[in-house]
């Protein structure tokens, strides 16, 4: 562990890991929390393709220790409450694995059968599981215009973030495609097919931290014009608008709130913003970002007032007494501030500077997210060329 | 020629053409008037497919009711020169250029394009123009990745607009000069190509064309010397002011065009088609300094295209969603009013962007207006009297 004072903020700031091909923390909606307290992060090891979420390592943020799980089971899908990581074996044999972390027994929990639709290399992904550990949530991806599934992601990814070519932004948002969602249970092995989109696919299937039956989905669009946030239980039915939106109020980057009852989500309110066109990222938006809440009805029940600025990603601690933001162009910093459901003011303040490369759309790869004791705000930074995971006392 | 009365303006109505497959007159800013005053209009005989490829010229007189067919095919019609020639393309492989005097002159070959010359691979063998002296030839050469270009099942919702607006391509505008044989790339866009090359009716070295965008946000009329030179903006646009259909006035020191001001307009995402915005069309007028130097008042609704009659004292309009009629109006200079009125009702189906196809343009003498509508499914020639 390395330690240093924030040369912007004056706090103390640790960066954990020190690894040649570096360490992040994970995707910022991820469960990433052991039941010790401990933490868990992805590192690159030598012989993996960088940012393959494939090698999980546990780490303390407040000794600063570091431990490496002894055995690789496959691609890391989720981390159970009981402590168990879920992983995934590569192949046309799909095994979902359980494993206490970081190296407790591992237990074969199921396989995916070939022919259950979504791939995890090409066509689909393999999104979640659901809290159970029992059903295996998967999303099936078709383009309809085979030119652009050519494009490599790096490229589409560069066009977006590129503002002189908002085209580029546009095009990839509307390219042809549709998408579909299936539960897989692995111990009934029964395949439900769950969501068919039409002109989108799926992003950001999450199900439910304590309701097996039940997740979360994203349409994959802007969603400034469109409803961007769904609930559907796994048997396909239920199927929810969650904040149904009005045109031109933009909610995304939803997250399950602590206790499962609630989902938070960023809101821009961009009704009658000629800018949309021209300035489709949040980061560039004349209008505030906001802070809501909904319940599972779907109806908002907390709006925050307009925050310091934009923020990549939104947060709260585990006892949702605290929320932190991950800062956006020229305010790279991570955030945070207390929270109060009777409070809509939320006071976010900088806690620490993030040195990584700003890109429009893709930020900063920051992935904030809170210990379990709230005493520290663990986030992915730049040192040299490399990630590394970092705390910074809250 | 059948007559009729218009059934809700009560004018007299003359359809001029009854053929089988149909037939039309050209796109609304081609020129097509002979010099005895009659029409070019386009067919094409029975047992070939109604493509432009196809299309022969007859020729229509709306006062008499007359048609003429050419006894030759010389190639795709391309305008009328100064000379009062039409001018032809051959197209692919041939790549000549020919003048003839319509109906039935002696075909005189004005050149071939040199082999080495672009071709466009958006559109195959489409030639756009010629300069009005009949020496130059204008092409484009637009550059796509295919099929990534393939036209979008659904143009009329926002997402299958914007996909295929922001196909990727690059343009290149390239002069090619006849007598010559020597070619010149005048213009180059990296993330566009050329719609409307448009030569001026009256100076053989200077075109105009269009960035081939929506272009609310970007610039869209562009003049050119056919040298390359002296590459300028037409009405310089300010973000969200909407320039397009442009056509040359008959004096050709001006350019007309629609303006649709959609600066702080939040619906542009949603409402990219014209016939759709909440901002009302004016006509606006630039020199060919890029000026502009009339803008009228707002029109009384959306206008497929706008054109003007030869004398410069009459404005023709094509109507709109939901206003399916061919418009007429007094233009002067000095009025900024234009009180387009509904003149003839027509029948084509509407398309959100493509519109009906009605292409209307006035006579020489602003007696008739020469428009297509659609008869049996098909479109036919019609006229109707002012």
């Amino acid at each position: 562990m390395i330690k240093r004072i924030d040369e912007n903020t004056g706090r103390e700031v640790r960066q954990i890991t020190d690894l040649p091909h570096g360490g992040r923390t994970l995707y910022f909606r991820t469960q990433r929390l052991l039941p010790d307290g401990r933490m868990i992060g992805a590192y690159h090891a030598d012989d993996t393709p960088p940012f393959h979420h494939n090698d999980i390592l546990v780490f303390d943020p407040e000794s600063g220790d570091v431990e490496f799980p002894k055995r690789r089971l496959g691609s890391f899908l989720k981390l159970l409450d009981d402590g168990r990581g879920i992983f995934c074996t590569k192949g046309e044999k799909r095994e979902i694995w359980a494993m206490p972390l970081p190296n407790g027994e591992p237990e074969l929990l199921g396989c995916i059968p070939e022919e259950v639709p979504g791939n995890i290399h090409t066509s689909g992904q393999l999104h979640n599981l659901t809290c159970d550990g029992q059903t295996v949530i998967l999303v099936d991806y078709k383009l309809l215009q085979p030119a652009d599934s050519v494009k490599k992601t790096a490229d589409v990814l560069k066009n977006m973030s590129d503002a002189d070519d908002v085209g580029a932004f546009w095009r990839h948002i509307y390219r042809p495609r549709t998408g579909d969602i299936y539960a897989y249970n692995l111990k009934k092995q029964s395949l439900t097919h769950c969501v068919h989109l039409d002109g989108y696919s799926i992003q950001h299937t999450d199900p439910s931290p304590v309701d097996p039956t039940l997740m979360k989905f994203a349409q994959d669009g802007l969603a400034v014009f469109d409803q961007r946030i769904w609930a559907v239980r796994t048997d396909g039915s239920g199927l929810m608008k969650i904040r149904p939106q009005q045109k031109g109020e933009w909610i995304h980057h939803e997250f399950w709130w602590p206790g499962g009852q609630f989902i938070g989500y960023k809101y821009v309110d961009r009704r009658s913003d000629p800018t949309i066109h021209e300035l489709p990222w949040g980061e560039l938006a004349p209008r505030p970002l906001q802070l809501g809440i909904a319940d599972l009805t779907g109806r908002e029940v907390y709006l925050s007032d307009p925050l310091c600025c934009y923020q990549s990603h939104l947060q709260t601690s585990r006892k949702g007494d605290m929320v932190s933001g991950e800062g956006t162009l020229n305010n790279c910093f991570v955030h945070a501030g207390p929270f109060s459901w009777s409070d809509s003011k939320i006071d976010l303040q900088r806690l620490a500077t993030i040195h990584t490369p700003y890109r429009l759309s893709m930020a900063q790869s920051v992935e904030a997210g809170f210990s379990a004791d709230s005493k520290w705000l663990v986030y992915t930074d730049r040192v040299g060329e490399v990630f590394q995971i970092h705390a910074v006392k809250v | 020629m059948i007559k009729r009365v218009d059934e809700n303006t009560g004018r007299e109505v003359r359809q001029l053409t009854s053929l089988p497959q149909g037939a039309l007159v050209p796109y609304f800013r081609r020129t097509r008037t002979l010099p005895d005053g009659r029409i070019v209009a386009l067919y094409v005989p029975e047992g070939l497919p109604f493509v432009p490829l196809n299309f022969h010229v007859v020729i229509v007189d709306p006062e008499s009711g007359d048609l003429e067919f050419p006894k030759e095919r010389v190639g795709s019609y391309l305008r009328i020169l100064s000379d009062g020639r039409a001018a032809f393309s051959t197209g692919d492989p041939d790549r000549e250029i020919w003048a003839m005097s319509l109906p039935d002159g002696v075909p005189e070959l004005l050149g071939r394009i040199d082999e080495e010359m672009p071709a466009d691979t958006e559109f195959p063998g489409y030639l756009h123009d010629v300069t009005c002296d009949g020496r130059t030839v204008v092409a484009v050469a637009t550059h796509i990745a295919a099929p990534v270009s393939a036209f979008p099942d659904d143009l009329n919702h926002p997402g299958g607009f914007w996909y295929y607006i922001y196909r990727p391509r690059s343009g290149d505008l390239y002069t090619y000069d006849l007598k010559d044989n020597t070619s010149t790339l005048c213009a180059h866009f990296d993330r566009h190509s050329f719609q409307h090359v448009d030569p001026s009716p009256t100076d053989p070295t200077l075109i105009k064309f269009a960035k081939d965008d929506l272009c609310v946000f970007d610039q869209r009329a562009w003049t050119v010397r056919a040298d390359g030179s002296d590459l300028r903006k037409i009405k310089v646009q300010k973000k969200g002011e909407w320039v397009h259909h442009e056509f040359w006035l008959p004096d050709g020191q001006h350019i007309g065009y629609k303006y649709v001001d959609r600066r702080n307009d939040p619906t542009v995402h949603e409402l990219p088609w014209g016939e759709l915005a909440p901002r009302p069309l004016q006509l606006g007028i630039a020199d060919v300094s890029g000026k502009e130097v009339y803008l009228s008042d707002p029109l009384c609704c959306f206008q497929s295209h706008l054109n003007i009659s030869p004398n410069c004292d009459m404005v023709s309009g094509e109507g709109t969603l939901d206003h399916d009629f061919v418009y007429a109006a007094q233009f002067s200079w000095s009025d900024y009013k234009i009180d387009l009125q509904p003149v003839v009702t027509t029948h084509t189906p509407y398309s959100l962007g493509l519109a009906q196809t009605v292409d209307a343009a006035f006579t020489p003498d602003s007696k008739w207006i020469i428009y297509n509508d659609t008869v049996d499914g098909k479109f036919q020639v019609f006229a109707v009297r002012l």
